[in-house]
């Protein structure tokens, strides 16, 4: 019997473990103690020491207070009906990354819908397009964020054409999340609500399939459904649509013809080196690049197969130079968020501890932050 | 009157007040005379909200001499029972708001007869959990204002900067 014992509520702890996935053995090897000692924390026959807490605490990563909750919190909406995504060659659960990536995306979700309601700053409604072909609403979505193929062309390099469209997406009021959701994650996912959207594209992905992934998060956006997007083109009917969808908002059928045609002339696409060329010019992944060849039956037969077997879409994810929290954090959650939450603070509406603690910045780095989005206003304005 | 801090009090004051550093000199003499304290936890905070800055320098200077250094888990325990909704749930990972500690610290001081008053400027309704002056209000605890508590602390004229 420890000399302490924390009286924490074994059944917010049996809760704690199973959301993380950690079973007795794993955490009795983290705290230090056997497998039984665990059994009985979780069924409340003993209680851990002061250390052992602090290790489970660690380990769990919920805040200490959490267990001694009266009962286990609610899970949010997002992770239980994420938890086996579909989709998947095999049925899987969500790996942790996964999971506590939710968790930050539905957070800001709840915290940027309140300080828009009290804020008075509802964005308007995105365009429901259920109902409609993967082409007319990727006409209609293109409208509505302005997206024109032109400004793709100009952009010059894959990363400015992501950027473009983040600053689209969230012009209309939806939030951009870049998430370390590790190789063995999800390509993104996508959290529908009136007031604030979200689109989550994991950043272990090279740009062009992020790139790829937002447009496809966007046609999940159109739908008005949340969506958990694992693999490409798989068996969902869902997840099918909004890949032609994708692949027809970044490369619309005239522009996308009128360009083969103009390198290539009548012969079909023929190659891996073919489909490059093509996707350089579209700033898009060589498998979007593919895919639409093979949806526009522009190319030699089983090229898109050639292509998914040797195209990496999993790659670095870009390189900065800038890894300070308030770059992370502008980076990851988006300019948006980090506005929304400011103007809520500058507004009285949220206190200045209230800020920090959203934006999971200190004092210091919020001033970064701030310095940052008036900068970014002014060369944008200018 | 034992007062207990919050850690929105004390960015308050490192932020908000040009006679900051008075301040808390002020409330150094305080936690001497064993008329104010906050719990450990609203240290971890401030390395978090405040690393390097005055509010963690000051905390950290007295954290040795405080009357009282947090409550028994178990009256934590009580006050989430009486206020789960002082926890913020969505906390991320390594994240731990003190304010469900500041308030236990508050009501054990209370069960051992001391006259207590929390100080804090976690007032506003938030997202993700109630605020301090509301739970203790729900707690029967006296609660008052950074302005207030300087005014009635007698070493600044209680004027915001």
């Amino acid at each position: 019997m420890p000399k302490s014992p924390v009286p924490i509520n074994p059944e917010v702890l049996d809760w704690a473990m199973a959301q993380a996935g950690i079973d007795d053995a794993e955490l009795a090897l983290r705290c230090k103690t056997t497998p039984d000692a665990v059994q009985g924390w979780r069924t409340g026959t003993v209680q851990p020491g002061k250390t052992e807490f602090h290790k489970l605490v660690s380990k769990l990563r919920r805040p200490s207070a959490v267990y001694f909750l009266p009962k286990p919190p609610r899970e949010g909406a997002a992770v239980a009906a994420f938890r086996h995504p579909p989709g998947e060659v095999e049925d899987r659960d969500l790996i942790d990354r996964e999971q506590t990536n939710i968790r930050t995306a539905e957070r800001i979700q709840k915290v940027s819908r309140w300080a828009r309601e009290r804020t008075g700053q509802k964005p308007d409604p995105w365009p429901k397009l259920s109902g409609l072909s993967p082409a007319q609403a990727a006409s209609k979505a293109r409208k509505f964020l302005d997206w024109k193929i032109a400004d793709q062309f100009q952009a010059g390099s894959a990363s400015r054409v992501a950027a473009e469209l983040r600053q689209r997406i969230e012009d209309r009021g939806a939030f951009v999340l870049q998430l370390q959701l590790s190789q063995k994650g999800c390509r993104g996912f996508s959290l529908e609500d009136e007031i604030a959207p979200v689109i989550a594209v994991n950043s272990a992905y090279t740009i062009p399939a992020r790139l790829f992934s937002m447009a496809h998060e966007i046609g999940h956006l159109v739908l008005h459904q949340p969506a958990f997007c694992a693999r490409l083109a798989d068996a969902n009917k869902t997840e099918r649509w909004c890949e032609k969808f994708a692949a027809i908002f970044l490369m619309p059928e005239k522009d996308f013809r009128a360009y083969v045609n103009r390198r290539f002339g009548d012969a079909l696409v023929a190659d891996i080196d073919d489909v490059k060329t093509i996707a350089n010019r579209f700033h898009v992944s060589l498998r979007a690049a593919a895919f639409r060849v093979e949806q526009l039956d522009l190319g030699v037969e089983g090229l898109y197969d050639e292509v998914d077997a040797k195209a990496d879409f999993k790659g670095s994810g870009g390189f900065s130079n800038d890894n300070t929290t308030p770059a992370v954090r502008l980076r990851e959650w988006g300019n948006s968020y980090a506005r929304t939450i400011a103007e809520a603070a500058s507004d009285g509406v949220l206190s200045a501890t209230d800020a920090l603690e959203y934006l999971n910045v200190s004092d210091r780095q919020y001033r970064e932050i701030r310095t940052r989005l008036d900068a970014f206003e002014t060369s944008t304005e200018g | 009157m034992l007062y207990v801090v919050d850690t929105a009090c004390l960015l308050t004051i490192q932020n908000g007040r040009p006679d900051a550093s008075e301040c808390f000199d002020g409330m150094t003499d305080l936690v001497q005379e064993a008329r104010l304290c906050f719990p450990g936890e609203v240290i971890e905070e401030l390395e978090r909200l405040a690393k390097g800055e005055g509010a963690l320098v000051w905390a950290k200077a007295v954290a040795g001499s405080r009357c009282n250094r947090g409550a028994l888990y178990r009256v934590t325990a009580w006050v989430l029972e009486s206020c789960p909704d002082l926890v913020d749930e969505t906390a991320l990972a390594a994240q731990e708001p003190a304010a469900p500690f500041v308030a236990a610290q508050a009501v054990q001081l209370n069960s051992e007869n001391h006259e207590v008053c929390v100080v804090t400027e976690d007032v506003l309704e938030k997202p993700t959990r109630m605020c301090l002056r509301q739970a203790c209000e729900e707690l029967d605890i006296q609660s008052i204002r950074l302005e207030e508590f300087l005014e009635e602390a007698g070493f600044s004229d209680g004027h915001l900067g």
